[in-house]
């Protein structure tokens, strides 16, 4: 994460989800694989010690033997504490034992040391043979591990079972198992931190292009549209990429439009600039009266006026677009006061008027309907020669509403066509000799769009013949 | 009547100090925000003419100004800035119209007049005889009489009130549904095509003066001058 990008706190880091995603199962892994070696290691040494504490019991129980009267055998014992002595593997551990008659009797050892543990309790099952038995226990408050041995001992008074109990203290036993459990962790650290490492290195690795991508994209000039490169990012990068490239591609042409805006407008400013400069300085000379060179010059204002005004109302339009949530309006309404507006405008004409409106309730800031029908309006009435046929009819079926002014007008030329809704492409003298500002059907195009309906414009023929122009704005209608 | 211009473009001070002038009216001017409310409180104005983009201060914030202070009087905002909400924001924080930048300096005046009106409590509101006539014809508020050059009209009182309504503003279409209630006051059952037999019956003895009677169909009627 570099600074000049701050991360929000709920983005995620994809380098650390990996990172943890993988490291903590596999920590998690290791921590649960050393505690079963660690206990696989200390029933392995459990085992082997517990064959010598066996060899001890028996070792013992070959030194007993049977004597008595025939019918009634008794055990004895001859046995010595130092028999044990070999079995204790080194001076840590002490042995314990003790060897119990037939009948139960105490024969041998230390009388103190627990009596033999019942059947069916917890002790533990060795691999040896059944007649003996291993378990932990205790010895004067010391831990021991306790073998019992059934020792058949045969006499010539006869045979019978002895119990041979053989205890030891678990020192070694102990440190065997710290030896196991200090290696054992060892071991795992060094595989924990040799898997930590190539993860980290992977993942670094991975997300590599991620962040030199973002880098590159820093490190590029304000300016700079042009795409990114695609051929070195991996598979799952393109479609990023590409996409990038794709936004970069329309803001360029956005911008570029956007320039050519700027440049046809200045230049369309400057026109009647031009002219009015020309007229102020032929009235000046004394070329013509001063009261005609002023009316000459005020239509020229007028002119460089209405360019500035619809240059304004243009931007209006994405003004509002980017309100949003526009009020219900009654578009019929708009559209006979709009009529009414210009209503000066179609009597001078002399136009053959007709209106028919329904009741027509839209989605849209009055300014912008009333801005459409205005320079919709104007076109037709600005368009149509002196006692033409001028009609406004709005019609409404399945949630829509269409409004289609048709005039007597000359229609749209074919080449016309292609570029009819982009800035000053349309600007042509009209039926009284004056252009228009070039910018009126730029301005309902981008209106209608904002309201998310249609406009169309098509010239209406008869055999080869135009009798006029239809222009017809569809609108969603607010039921 | 004293005019107060806070304006900062030079060229437009100066014409519209001239053209006040020349109505009759004391111009003081004033092309710095920081100082308008300084000359605000001296001149004591009938009426307050603001351009809003002023350096030092801007227009509003003066006006915000002014109307804290207690300064009441009524405030004519000319600006050119045209975007949204502008005129809103003007006539919430205490002017009372707004005009936008570049306007006809006829439609100024008359909306400075207006305003000085209405502070001066003297609301003598043109009389018919100020009524420029159109195509010789004039109507007389009083009485609801329609002159031709001077000769009172032989008119049914349904067609007077179709002209009068009409003679308001000549060249402009009125729409149907009101001139129909202007013709038929307080008839609430008028069919909507009655109208129209009323202004065929205009149209004929209006056939001989040069005013025609022009019918947009479906909007309403206008007058224009024929040809």
């Amino acid at each position: 994460m570099s600074g000049q990008h701050p991360v929000g706190t709920h983005a995620t880091s994809l380098r650390r989800r990996l990172l943890l995603g993988i490291l903590l199962p596999v920590l998690g892994f290791v921590v649960l694989n050393t505690a079963s070696l660690y206990r696989q290691a200390l029933q392995a040494a459990d085992t082997a010690y517990d064959r010598t504490l066996l060899a001890s019991a028996k070792s013992i129980g070959e030194l007993l033997e049977v004597v008595g009267e025939p019918g009634k055998p008794r055990l004895q014992s001859t046995l010595l504490y130092s028999a044990l002595e070999p079995f204790e593997a080194d001076n840590r551990s002490r042995m314990f034992y003790r060897v119990i008659g037939f009948q139960g009797e105490m024969v041998s050892g230390f009388a103190d040391l627990a009596a033999p543990r019942a059947e069916g309790d917890s002790r533990e099952r060795n691999v040896y043979a059944a007649l003996v038995e291993f378990y932990d226990d205790s010895y004067q408050g010391e831990a021991v591990r306790m073998a019992v041995l059934m020792q058949p001992v045969a006499g010539l008074a006869g045979t019978g079972m002895a119990t041979i109990q053989v205890a030891e203290t678990l020192e070694l036993r102990r440190t065997l198992a710290q030896a196991v459990l200090v290696q054992t962790i060892w071991q795992q650290a060094v595989l924990v931190l040799l898997v930590a490492a190539a993860v980290v290195w992977m993942v670094n690795r991975a997300t590599r292009p991620v962040r030199e991508l973002s880098q590159r994209m820093t490190a590029r000039a304000a300016t700079d549209l042009s795409p990114l490169p695609t051929g070195d990012a991996p598979r799952e990068l393109q479609p990023i990429v590409e996409a990038t490239n794709d936004m970069l591609g329309r803001i360029a042409r956005l911008l570029d439009h956007q320039k050519r805006f700027v440049r046809d407008a200045s230049h369309q400013l400057r026109t009647p600039l031009a002219v009015l400069k020309t007229q102020v300085q032929s009235a000046r000379r004394g070329d013509v009266e001063p009261q005609q060179a002023l009316a000459e010059i005020a239509i020229t204002v007028e002119r460089a006026t209405e360019l500035a005004n619809q240059m304004l109302a243009l931007a209006k339009v994405e003004q509002l677009r980017q309100q949003g949530d526009p009020p219900l309006v009654a578009w019929d309404e708009v559209v006979r006061n709009v009529a009414l507006d210009v209503s000066a405008l179609i009597a001078d004409a002399r136009l053959d008027f007709e209106l028919d409106t329904v009741a027509a309730p839209v989605r849209a800031h009055e300014w912008a309907l009333r801005e459409l029908v205005r320079n919709l309006l104007h076109n037709a009435i600005r368009h149509t020669p002196s006692g033409g046929l001028l009609s406004l009819r709005m019609h409404a079926s399945a949630g829509k509403v269409a409004l289609t002014l048709s005039d007597s007008g000359p229609g749209i030329a074919p080449e016309q066509r292609l570029r009819l809704f982009q800035p000053f492409s349309t600007s042509t003298p009209d039926a009284r000799g004056r252009g228009g500002s070039g910018l009126g059907l730029a301005i309902c195009h981008e209106i209608v769009l904002s309201l998310g309906g249609e406009i169309r414009l098509s010239n209406r023929e008869q055999t080869a013949a135009v009798l006029g122009l239809d222009a017809t704005v569809v609108l969603p209608l607010e039921t | 009547m004293k005019l107060l211009l806070i304006e900062d473009n030079v060229a437009m001070q100066t014409t519209l100090q001239r053209s006040f002038s020349r109505l009759g009216m004391q111009v003081v001017v004033c092309g710095d925000g920081t100082r308008a409310l300084d000359r605000w409180r001296a001149s004591v104005p009938d009426v307050v003419l603001l351009d809003l983009s002023l350096p030092g201060q801007d227009g509003l914030a003066v006006l915000a100004a002014a109307r804290a202070e207690g300064l009441d009087t009524p405030v004519l905002i000319v600006t050119a800035r045209g975007t949204v909400g502008d005129r809103v924001l003007g006539l919430n924080t205490g002017a009372d119209d707004y005009l936008a930048k570049p306007f006809d300096l006829d439609e100024l005046e008359a909306r400075v007049r207006a305003l000085s009106r209405r502070r001066l409590g003297n609301a003598s509101s043109s009389t018919a005889a100020d009524k420029p006539m159109f195509c010789g014809l004039r109507a007389d508020p009083a009485n609801g009489v329609c002159y031709l050059q001077g000769q009172a009209m032989d008119l049914s009182s349904r067609e007077a009130a179709l002209l009068r309504a009409l003679l308001v503003r000549p060249g402009h279409a009125t729409a149907k549904e009101k001139l129909s209630g202007l013709v038929f006051p307080g008839e609430s059952d008028v069919m909507p095509d009655a109208i129209e037999v009323v202004a065929y019956r205009l149209r004929k003895k209006l056939a001989a003066t040069p005013a025609r009677l022009v019918t947009l169909r479906g909007l309403g009627y206008l007058l224009r001058e024929g040809d």
